[in-house]
């Protein structure tokens, strides 16, 4: 044995000699081992709604204490967080934030959750399982927004400690994956469904980018797999999509193709489907039983909640969710 | 520009540019972790 080593946390499946530094930018391989760079140094913190996230029937109206560290598993070209998520550790300004910090300040700014966010959490994979260890001992709710790039092992094991996961289902073709975001699609259906399986409470958000992934066929595809493989009850969040990094000749998404997404969804009988980065009703949610508004929103604020003990105040039906 | 003055310039230079080199250095100082699910592979 020498002192190549390989990472095998994500699918990248980084083969790394000395000194050579993951596809994430987060890892190296120090005289034959692989350490992170990353543990305790977020270039990201701040208290969010957790309506932020996107999280829609996940303890509504809450603070989550939001970090990350820069560096990511993908490339996506339209990434919007790609001034931290593409950069290298060392380009950008950190915090000194251990563990043991986060969960204070977690308690300092009361907030109900910790939400590994804005770059993706699989590249400081240590330094989240560690504080998410840290929280549930201290009754703090753990949530993730991530693209779902994780093998399945270390996904896993996270599971134990996580309450909450949004996930980017950015397409449904292999070819949108690995041209634009420099992956493939498989894993992350796999991640879904280990989701589903280690009952962690999954929403998911779906980017719609004009001629890129707006085919409704294929959205259609998408959301009926959902269906089948993770259940009708999974919120949907189609966001609307801003020119970003390598993606500035696209324009916005028109809000007609987000409304006729949402429809498609619906139709494919998915019963919690949203629009976010627009303000129109469908930011707001309705009882899939007797129609009426449960919790109604503008951005992400909340104006009226009318779930009561997780059940519709106007038809008693039985909300998905985490409510409490 | 006399000659002291033009020695005054550089010396000023040269302090500027090796506290630019040292901040950078600092920055670059890794705090290691070690990393999960990793393993050695053979060479070749």
């Amino acid at each position: 044995m020498g002192k190549i080593v390989q990472c095998e946390l994500c699918p990248n499946g980084c083969v790394l000699d000395v000194n050579q530094t993951s596809r994430c930018r987060t890892r190296i391989n120090k005289d034959g081992k692989l350490y992170s760079i990353v543990y305790g140094k977020p270039c990201a913190v701040h208290v969010d709604p957790i309506e932020k996230k996107p999280f829609f029937h996940f303890l509504p109206g809450t603070k989550a204490f939001s970090i990350a560290t820069a560096g990511c598993v993908l490339s996506c070209k339209f990434c919007q967080n790609w001034q931290i998520s593409q950069a290298k550790p060392q380009e950008t300004d950190t915090y000194d934030l251990p563990p043991d910090k986060v969960i204070s300040y977690t308690k300092t700014y009361n907030c109900k959750s910790i939400a590994y966010t804005y770059t993706e959490p699989t590249a400081f994979y240590e330094y989240m399982f560690d504080t998410a260890v840290k929280a549930k001992e201290n009754n703090i709710k753990n949530t993730m927004h991530s693209c779902g790039y994780i093998n399945e092992k270390p996904l896993r094991k996270l599971c134990k400690y996580m309450d909450a996961a949004d996930i980017d289902l950015k397409a449904f073709t292999e070819d949108f994956y690995d041209k634009i975001c420099n992956g493939s699609l498989k894993p992350v259906l796999n991640s879904l469904v280990v989701l589903k399986e280690e009952k962690i409470w999954l929403e998911i958000t779906n980017l719609v980018i004009p001629t890129l992934n707006d085919d409704m066929k294929k959205i259609n595809e998408m959301c009926r797999w959902i269906v089948k493989n993770l259940g009708a009850d999974v919120p949907l969040h189609f966001s609307r999509f801003f020119p970003h990094y390598k993606l500035t000749n696209l324009p916005p998404t028109p809000v007609e193709t987000l409304t006729n997404a949402r429809k498609t969804a619906i139709d494919a009988g998915l019963k919690f489907v949203y629009i976010g980065n627009v303000r129109t009703e469908a930011e707001n949610t309705y009882c899939p039983s007797c129609k009426k508004i449960l919790i109604e929103r503008t951005g992400y604020q909340i104006i009226k909640n009318n779930i009561s003990n997780g059940k519709c105040r106007f038809c008693n039906a039985a909300m998905p969710g985490v409510w409490s | 520009m006399t000659r002291r003055e033009f020695l005054k310039a550089f010396v000023f230079l040269w302090s500027f540019l090796s506290l630019k080199e040292d901040s950078n250095a600092e920055g670059k100082n890794e705090q290691l972790h070690e990393a999960m699910f990793w393993r050695r592979v053979e060479d070749g």
